[in-house]
């Protein structure tokens, strides 16, 4: 997969800057820093991570906190920091963290979760973070905080019915408020309108083609346009043209899709299947409900992430701008998924107290 | 090992994982192997781009190759819509805005926002802002390019008449094509922003003049900007086929410099002076030689994008002005007054009724009611004499023994009642009234009145009957309602008479071009010709080939003879030979003007009344020349401009001057390069060099009126033509019956006593 990925990256960035490697040789230099810190978070045992559990929410409050002071627009968001020659962006990291400590939080409520009485605690431990997320106006990662938060509450123990109604409630409450914002009562929503433009034109790309609508078709044009075999790296006009917006980043699976064909899209797919399901068994085979729900969170990230992203390059879901776990271009991003291969692999090794 | 506890959850999350991928894996296929063709069609038009090249239209010349209508080169600001962002566009605007607007005042921010709006079906293709921007603006733009993102200077080639306003309503203008047009002309591959002739030779030959517009197959990138060395496919345009007219350009000169001067001299004398028109002929071809309508334009400023000031002076002129998309030479008609009496007098000798010998008195008034006024008191006249003083006395009687089936069948001989076919659009056909039209136009309006006044009889006496008190009153009021309906139904039989009957006044009215008679311009010059040339009826035409852009010729345009006119070739020789006595005889309404001219001209004036208002006649004239063996033809009417011979009848004899070359004389020079341009116009203009040496006429005397200074009254003339009023003079209905039905109550309001 992460091969894959510099190959695709290699010809997705080719026409971007003088050095057309250059995304491929940082991207590289991401994968490898996060092989290392993979190692390093296999070598400690997960079960001390308990203990931490206040110092990481008070780190990933300061960090969320920090970028919103210093931190580096870009494109309406405001979710980088510096780091030397580096822009970071905390809110990837802090997943991993929301991850750490909410298993933790939930821990200490085992089997006290059945009624909604329970669960408020939970929500508030959680809205903190989220509404930094959302003060960012990172409305994608927004989304995955919740994904991971349902995925563990359910983990934990929380009755399904209750998430599900939970769920669907204030999915119907969004809709609402956005029937509300464009009916004649125009609604103040906290979201700018690009947002709320791009969240409802998936439904039909053709209301704004050249606006809001204009990255879904483009998507669809360029993976429809692939056809079975694809068109070859480097050969996708889409891409190679630039009418691909964001196509080493967010839509980096369009890129496979129109060079690479069905043949590499379907992989991918499989790829990721392989990933997913190899994760679920490792949340089920963990030795405590610690390590269950953490190979969880992070199983609720990726699938959400697989799910929205690839979705949204199909016109299943709105665009909200979330990358591809191990394909998309971002370093912040790559090296919050290798911590997170390194996390599950951690709980894994550690299922038998014997083999260590 | 999965904890059994957890069975459940673990299964559910692995069916959803399916599911989920599921579902992906199959909108993959339908997009990447169902629809994989459509997205491929789309994936290609995004990447290539078919850049127009737009034809430059054929080049339109006069018969010595003088350029008419061409095309230049010019620099145009256009804005990109795509290039820009939405947050920038106004900004951009405003900038682009200031920038122009000093030099070009037409330009404003809501001017370009207009441009824009028009044109925003494709965001990608420039909309032009402004056509043939000078160089120092275009330097200007280019240094603050930074500051507008979107706007783009480019070259391209458009239409230019290198002549201005000369022989605009021929040439006519060009247009963007409207949505309309493109739907109803969808097989002739027009696009949108397409330019289209849309008047004069620009319209008539629009499929010849508009070439094939080339294209450039180009790859593009998200912007929409070429790929450097992309151009795959290069089609080059090709330029539309040029026009060869049987224009002369100098003539034309002439003619619109001496219309001008004409116009103002009426201004000057406070009558409006603003519209006319007027054509010359070949008289042996029907080649129009010129041909001018006022007011008229400048095609350069209807060009697209076209000026808020332009197209409120051209194309929407307010409510009351004389519009200037008209050209009133072919699309207007007017009374043609006298220049109407050689047709009365071919219509009266051929139906031997007159002969050139015998004489008739007039005595200032025609003998018969409504005992018309003739504009002078001619004494004795015979043929040609009545011809030279334009005698209405005499003509009245012509045309009362010819007879108006005899007057109408010569109008029409000459084709006074058609379209003369002319290569232009927009021809209307003259019309001139007979006893049949004039039934058909007037009797259902007597008929409705009568049946209105029926309606009100009844009414009244249905109220008299219900008001009666006693059997005997209703017997009485009975009674008298017969002998009403009785007095009712003569008057109505009398109204009718005369109303829609032709009338013997009508005949009148027709013999010196009065009446419900109206020609174009074209018309009248045509049946000049036609009576010049003996009895030839030509269709004029304009374009006498037409060249592809090799120089081959692909049309060639002769001169076509539609009709000979079924008149003997005596009767003409007559009419001709009175008509030169206008121009040459002793005391003829032109002669003042023409005498001093080497070559013989025959012409006849006109004063039509106009309809507009007390004192305004439309001066009207024509006249041909030489008399013996004649060339050329000249019709001419200046709206509201009172007498033919002092307004219209100077333009013809500059016309007349410059295709005799007598302008040419006083400058050698310039006609010896003429002649040497390989030209046909010095043969032509021979006769005039034969007759040069000789001697002039000697000046008019006698009891002629002084030239120009005559204060000839207008012919005076019955109101309203032959379309009395309606509404019925006689309210009192007892006394009509007593009356002979006609006479008595000529429409034009002339005295009943005999003078």
């Amino acid at each position: 997969m992460l091969g894959l990925s510099l190959l695709v990256l290699s010809s997705a960035t080719a026409n971007i800057g003088s050095d057309p490697l250059f995304y491929v040789k940082k991207q590289l230099l991401w994968i490898v820093l996060g092989l290392f810190a993979a190692l390093a978070v296999i070598s400690v045992d997960y079960t001390k991570l308990v203990r931490y559990q206040h110092l990481i929410y008070g780190i990933l409050l300061v960090l969320l906190a920090i970028v919103m002071v210093i931190g580096h627009a870009s494109h309406g968001k405001q979710q980088w920091i510096a780091l030397g020659p580096f822009l970071f962006q905390p809110s990837e990291l802090g997943k991993i963290m929301v991850i750490i400590c909410f298993a933790a939080f939930l821990v200490k409520r085992q089997g006290e979760l059945q009624r909604l009485r329970d669960l408020i605690p939970c929500f508030l431990y959680f809205s903190i973070p989220l509404g930094l997320v959302v003060a960012q106006g990172d409305l994608g990662t927004a989304l995955v905080f919740i994904a991971i938060c349902f995925g563990m509450l359910y983990l934990a123990g929380a009755r399904p019915a209750l998430l599900l109604k939970i769920l669907g409630g204030s999915l119907a409450l969004a809709v609402l408020a956005l029937a509300l914002h464009f009916s004649p009562l125009h609604l103040p929503l906290p979201l700018e309108d690009y947002q709320i433009k791009r969240l409802i034109v998936f439904v039909n790309p053709y209301w704004d083609p050249q606006g809001a609508g204009y990255n879904i078709l483009q998507s669809l044009v360029a993976i429809g346009s692939g056809g079975f075999w694809g068109k070859g790296l480097f050969h996708g006009s889409q891409v190679q043209l630039n009418f691909l917006p964001e196509h080493h980043t967010d839509f980096i699976f369009s890129v496979v899709g129109e060079e690479l064909g069905f043949l590499g899209a379907g992989f991918v797919l499989f790829l990721y299947y392989i990933i997913v399901s190899r994760t679920i068994r490792a949340t089920f085979e963990a030795k405590d409900l610690f390590g269950r729900l953490i190979t969880g969170g992070i199983l609720s990230m990726w699938l959400f992430h697989i799910l929205q992203n690839i979705g949204m390059t199909i016109g299943l879901m709105p665009i909200t701008g979330i990358p591809l776990p191990f394909l998309s271009y971002g370093g912040s991003f790559m090296l919050t998924n290798m911590i997170c291969v390194g996390l599950i692999l951690n709980i894994h090794l550690r299922r038998e107290k014997m083999l260590f | 090992m999965v904890d059994r506890r957890l069975e459940g959850k673990y299964k559910f999350l692995q069916w959803l994982t399916i599911a989920i991928f599921a579902v992906l894996t199959v909108r993959l296929i339908t997009l990447q192997l169902w629809e994989a063709p459509v997205y491929r069609t789309k994936a290609k038009l995004n990447q290539f781009r078919f850049l127009p090249i737009r034809a430059p239209r054929g080049d339109i010349v006069d018969r010595n190759g003088k350029v008419l209508a061409a095309n230049k080169i010019v620099n145009t600001v256009s804005i990109v819509r795509q290039q820009i962002d939405g947050k920038d566009l106004d900004r951009t605007i405003n900038k682009l805005a200031g920038l122009l607007h000093d030099v070009y005042p037409e330009i404003d921010a809501a001017y370009i926002k207009r441009q824009l709006e028009e044109h925003q079906s494709r965001s990608y293709e420039p909309v032009v802002v402004k056509r043939d921007v000078s160089v120092e603006v275009v330097s200007r733009l280019e240094e603050r390019r930074r500051d507008l993102p979107g706007v783009v200077i480019g070259k391209e080639i458009v239409r230019y008449y290198p002549e201005g306003t000369l022989a605009s309503h021929l040439l006519g203008y060009i247009g963007e094509i409207s949505k309309e047009e493109l739907e109803n002309r969808q097989n002739e591959n027009y696009k949108l922003g397409d330019l289209v002739g849309r008047f004069g030779l620009e319209k008539q030959y629009e499929k010849y003049l508009r070439g094939v517009d080339g294209f450039q197959q180009v790859e593009v990138d998200v912007s929409g900007r070429p790929i450097p060395h992309s151009d795959l496919i290069t089609v080059n345009p090709k330029q539309g086929d040029r026009l060869v007219l049987t224009l002369d350009g100098d003539l034309q000169k002439v003619l619109e410099a001496s219309m001008d001067k004409a116009l103002a001299d009426l201004r000057k004398k406070g009558l409006p002076g603003r519209a006319g028109a007027a054509v010359v002929l070949d008289v042996r071809t029907g080649a129009v030689l010129a041909m001018t309508s006022r007011p008229n334009f400048d095609p350069n400023l209807l060009v697209p994008p076209v000026s808020d000031k332009a197209a409120q002076e051209y194309l929407n002129p307010p409510g009351g002005a004389d519009p200037t998309m008209i050209n009133r030479a072919i699309s207007s008609k007017y009374p043609p007054g006298s220049t109407f009496k050689p047709i009365t007098g071919m219509a009266a000798l051929e139906s031997g009724k007159i002969t050139t010998e015998e004489t008739i008195v007039c005595k200032g008034r025609y003998w018969l009611p409504p005992f018309t006024k003739c504009w002078r008191v001619h004494g004795t006249v015979d043929f040609f004499r009545a011809m030279a003083v334009s005698c209405n006395v005499y003509f009245i009687e012509a045309g009362r023994r010819a007879g108006v089936d005899m007057i109408t069948r010569v109008a029409h001989e000459f084709g006074l009642d058609e379209k003369t076919g002319i290569d232009l659009p927009g021809e209307v056909a003259g019309s001139f009234l007979t006893p049949e039209k004039k039934e058909k136009k007037y009797g259902p309006v007597v008929e409705k009145w009568y049946r209105q006044k029926q309606d009100e009889l009844e009414k009244e006496y249905a109220g008299r009957l219900a008001r009666a008190k006693s059997e005997r009153e209703r017997n009485d009021i009975l009674i008298q309602k017969k002998y009403a309906e009785r007095d009712l139904k003569v008057w109505y039989r009398n109204k009718y008479n005369q109303d829609a009957k032709w009338q013997p006044y009508d005949t009148y009215f027709m013999s010196f071009g009065q009446g419900s008679n109206e020609y174009t311009p074209i018309g009248l010059a045509n049946y000049v010709a036609t009576l010049a040339n003996g009895g030839k009826r030509m269709r004029p035409y304009l374009v006498q080939r037409i060249e592809d852009r090799n120089g081959k010729v692909i049309a060639r345009f002769r001169p076509e003879v539609v009709r000979r006119v079924d008149i003997s070739s005596k009767t003409l020789d007559t009419v001709k030979q009175a008509m030169r006595e206008v121009a040459g005889g002793e005391g003829g309404t032109a002669a003042w003007l023409f005498n001093d001219l080497p070559f013989k001209v025959a012409a006849k004036t006109g004063t039509a009344e106009s309809g507009r208002g007390d004192g305004l006649y439309h001066g009207v004239f024509v006249a041909f020349a030489p008399t013996d063996k004649p060339e050329i033809a000249f019709a001419g009417i200046i709206e509201c401009g009172s007498h033919g011979s002092e307004s219209m009848g100077p333009v013809a004899k500059d016309v007349f001057k410059e295709y005799f070359g007598l302008n040419k004389l006083q400058q050698p020079q310039e006609q010896q390069t003429k002649t040497g341009a390989g030209n046909n116009l010095p043969a032509v203009r021979q006769p005039s060099q034969t007759e040069r040496p000789r001697p002039q006429r000697p000046p008019v005397s006698g009891n002629q009126p002084e030239p120009g200074t005559t204060p000839a009254q207008p012919p005076q003339q019955p109101g309203n033509g032959t379309t009395p009023p309606v509404d019925g003079r006689q309210q009192d209905g007892q006394q009509s019956d007593t009356r002979p039905p006609s006479g008595d109550q000529p429409s034009g309001g002339v005295p009943g006593a005999q003078p």
